[in-house]
């Protein structure tokens, strides 16, 4: 069994195409998202923002106060302090914006981060702006349009767990990792073609040797599999430990996603490659259509493209593994909605599940009726 | 009981009958060729032999057992060269005949032994790192016969090895085939190249269409048919008349002329080639060269099936 391990992950390690499509291009390609979106777009986009919280006794109420405050742990990491201090943390660096009660905001740098502390205060203005106009002109709805406010912050994260993004570029991350699962249909595609007695002389001769079948294939899948995975689990490094993007959730969960996807990728392979018995370029050729658009419709491109599938053909984004693969990063990294969560890698999983069991029983077989 | 024994052996791809009723003993020791032109079944029978295929009637068995696919003990003993190559792109020389090896020879230092012996019987000592890309036609085609042959078979099965190789790789492989019989090898040899078979095989069965024209020796078949000498003048200008004259000559039963070459195929008899000198002599008809040839196996598998065998 260790011989067949050995030579199979050989095989695989210096497969130039296969290694591309799977490891290389994905590494490029997230290269290049980083480079577009900006290089430090991503540094600890998900940790609280320090800020400073200067009481200078002349604002009317302490409202934004108890606001700011509330955010405190959340999205920010607060020091209330008096307006000399706070300007001398955010010169040291120590925060990256000062707060004043009286509604204005000062920061050290633009950046993602300063975006973040300038919209927090701005939402604050409108809504306590529309709140105050309401209270005015029709004091005995101000309850009702506080309850509308508050709903509306609902709806946008309902509207999110269905495929709308919350950080349009972690998308593109997710999207490229997805891929990176996809594009193990070719190793997958590889491996069966020289399982299979009819499918190359390769697989002839294999079929020939003494080496018990379930053997011969059980070492080709386990090999297969896990180079694939670990394909897919270094573009995810790649992207969180090299690019420094932070993908804001846990690494475990995120390995999951990647085992489920890189399996559905591979088991892909499998069943258009013993499907029939075209050539090995034509069953590339399909691969190759069938994996990207699955990645397209799964927001390679543009995550609107996810949203629209959402919107006018929801069950595509039910079934296409790659959709599946970046919504289950979403749920566990960006929502933390463990519902779709579950839900996504539910279906992963019996995908997955369906199609090995299916190229299993394909590549099984003993005897055939011409070669 | 012979050590390859196929009993009425019948396969078929829908309405194409490719091997039809076909019966081989081969004895342990030997080497066995199946001659027959391309398309005539040779891969096929093959291909049932090694439990590929499925087969619609007959039986195989081979050292007294049935042969299938789960029948792992005798695949051990059995090494294989196919027609098309059939090596890892991705390995170099060595790791491809390690590999093969490996599935045949569990001890590892056993299985080098065999790896360099490998090496050295097909002569790619120098080659062991480069890829198969690398290698010439010759030498790929070495490659492929020492991953069949690396782990010593007892029975060893080539499916027209030499197809595509140059002369001096050919030569090679023939000597190194016959090389393994004298150690002890049954070898099942199938071509469409006379020569090799007739060079190498101690036992022959024509096949065409699927069907055993005839089994035996090289010798035995050549007894099977009329052509004693084939009879071939060269430069030689000949009429119309003269060429009726010469095909009623005693013996003579096939005369062919293209305008400066004739050729005599004469039944088994003492003095064909006096004769038809004197006959020339007589005539006063003049010619450049002149040679006799004893028949061939493809003067066997002419008058058989009546076509050349390279058709």
């Amino acid at each position: 069994m260790g011989h067949l391990i050995k030579y199979r992950l050989l095989q695989f390690l210096r497969e130039k195409s296969t290694m591309f499509w799977s490891l290389a291009f994905p590494l490029i390609l997230s290269t290049f998202f980083y480079f577009s979106f900006g290089e430090h777009a991503y540094d600890d986009a998900f940790a609280e923002i320090p800020v400073a919280l200067a009481e200078t006794g002349k604002a009317a109420d302490d409202s934004f106060s108890r606001v700011i405050g509330s955010l405190d742990g959340s999205l920010l990491s607060v020091r209330q302090t008096d307006e000399k201090e706070a300007l001398r943390l955010l010169e040291e660096g120590k925060v990256e914006g000062v707060f004043y009660d009286t509604e204005k905001l000062v920061v050290g740098a633009s950046g993602t981060r300063a975006s973040i502390l300038g919209s927090v205060l701005t939402s604050y203005q409108e809504q306590a702006g529309i709140l105050a106009d309401i209270g005015r002109e029709h004091p005995e709805r101000l309850e009702q349009a506080a309850v509308s406010l508050l709903r509306q912050d609902d709806l946008m994260e309902e509207g999110a767990a269905g495929g709308q993004s919350l950080d349009l570029s972690l998308s593109f991350f997710f999207a490229a990792i997805a891929m990176a699962a996809m594009y193990g249909c070719f190793p997958g595609l590889q491996s069966v073609a020289e399982t299979r007695a009819n499918l190359s002389a390769l697989g002839a001769r294999q079929c020939i040797s003494p080496v018990h079948r379930m053997k011969r294939i059980l070492a080709g899948s386990l090999v297969t599999y896990a180079a694939e995975f670990l394909n897919v689990v270094i573009v995810l490094c790649y992207i969180r430990y090299v690019l420094g993007v932070d993908l804001g959730g846990s690494m475990a969960g995120m390995l999951v996603i990647c085992l489920l996807g890189s399996m559905t990728g591979v088991s892909l392979g499998v069943i258009v490659g013993c499907g029939s018995r075209k050539s090995q370029e034509l069953k590339t050729g399909i691969l190759i259509g069938v994996s990207m658009v699955s990645c397209f419709l799964g927001g390679l491109m543009s995550p609107d493209i996810r949203t629209m599938t959402e919107e006018y053909f929801p069950l595509l984004n039910r079934v296409n593994p790659a959709t599946l693969i970046s919504n289950a990063m979403y749920c566990l990294n960006v929502y933390h909605d463990r519902g779709h969560l579950i839900q996504n890698l539910g279906t992963l999983g019996v995908m997955s599940a369906v199609l090995v069991i299916l190229a299993f029983l394909l590549v099984r077989r003993e005897r055939y009726e011409s070669l | 009981m012979a050590y390859v024994e196929i009993k009425n052996l019948v396969k078929r791809y829908r309405d194409l009958v490719a091997v039809d009723h076909l019966n081989l003993e081969i004895e342990k020791g030997e080497i066995y060729g199946l001659l027959g032109p391309n398309g005539s079944g040779k891969t096929t029978v093959l291909n049932c032999l090694l439990a590929l295929l499925y087969f619609d009637k007959g039986s195989i068995r081979i050292d007294g057992k049935e042969m299938s696919p789960d029948a792992y003990d005798i695949k051990k003993k059995i090494g294989v060269v196919m027609q098309n190559v059939a090596v890892f792109g991705q390995l170099s020389v060595w790791e491809n005949i390690d590999y093969f090896c490996g599935l045949y020879v569990e001890d590892k230092r056993r299985r080098r032994e065999l790896d360099e012996e490998a090496l050295r019987f097909t002569g790619l000592e120098n080659f062991r790192k480069k890829k198969p890309k690398e290698l010439s036609g010759g030498l790929l085609r070495r490659l492929n016969i020492a991953c069949g042959i690396v782990h010593k078979p007892e029975l060893l099965i080539l499916d027209e090895p030499t197809v595509a190789v140059d002369p001096q790789s050919r030569n090679r492989i023939l000597e190194g085939i016959q090389e393994m019989n004298r150690e002890g090898t049954t070898v099942i040899y199938t071509s469409h190249y006379m020569e090799e078979v007739e060079q190498i095989c101690h036992r022959v069965t024509i096949l065409d269409q699927g069907k055993a024209l005839a089994s035996g020796t090289v010798e035995e078949l050549k007894r099977l048919i009329n052509t004693g000498d084939i009879i071939t003048l060269e430069g030689i200008y000949i009429e119309e008349e003269q060429l009726a004259e010469i095909r009623l000559l005693p013996h003579v039963f096939r005369a062919d002329y293209d305008g400066e070459k004739l050729t005599l195929r004469c039944r088994k008899a003492k003095d064909n080639l006096l004769r038809v000198l004197h006959f020339l002599q007589e005539r006063e008809i003049p010619f450049e060269n002149v040679f006799s040839q004893l028949p061939t196996l493809n003067d066997v598998f002419l008058e058989i099936t009546g076509k050349e065998l390279r058709d």
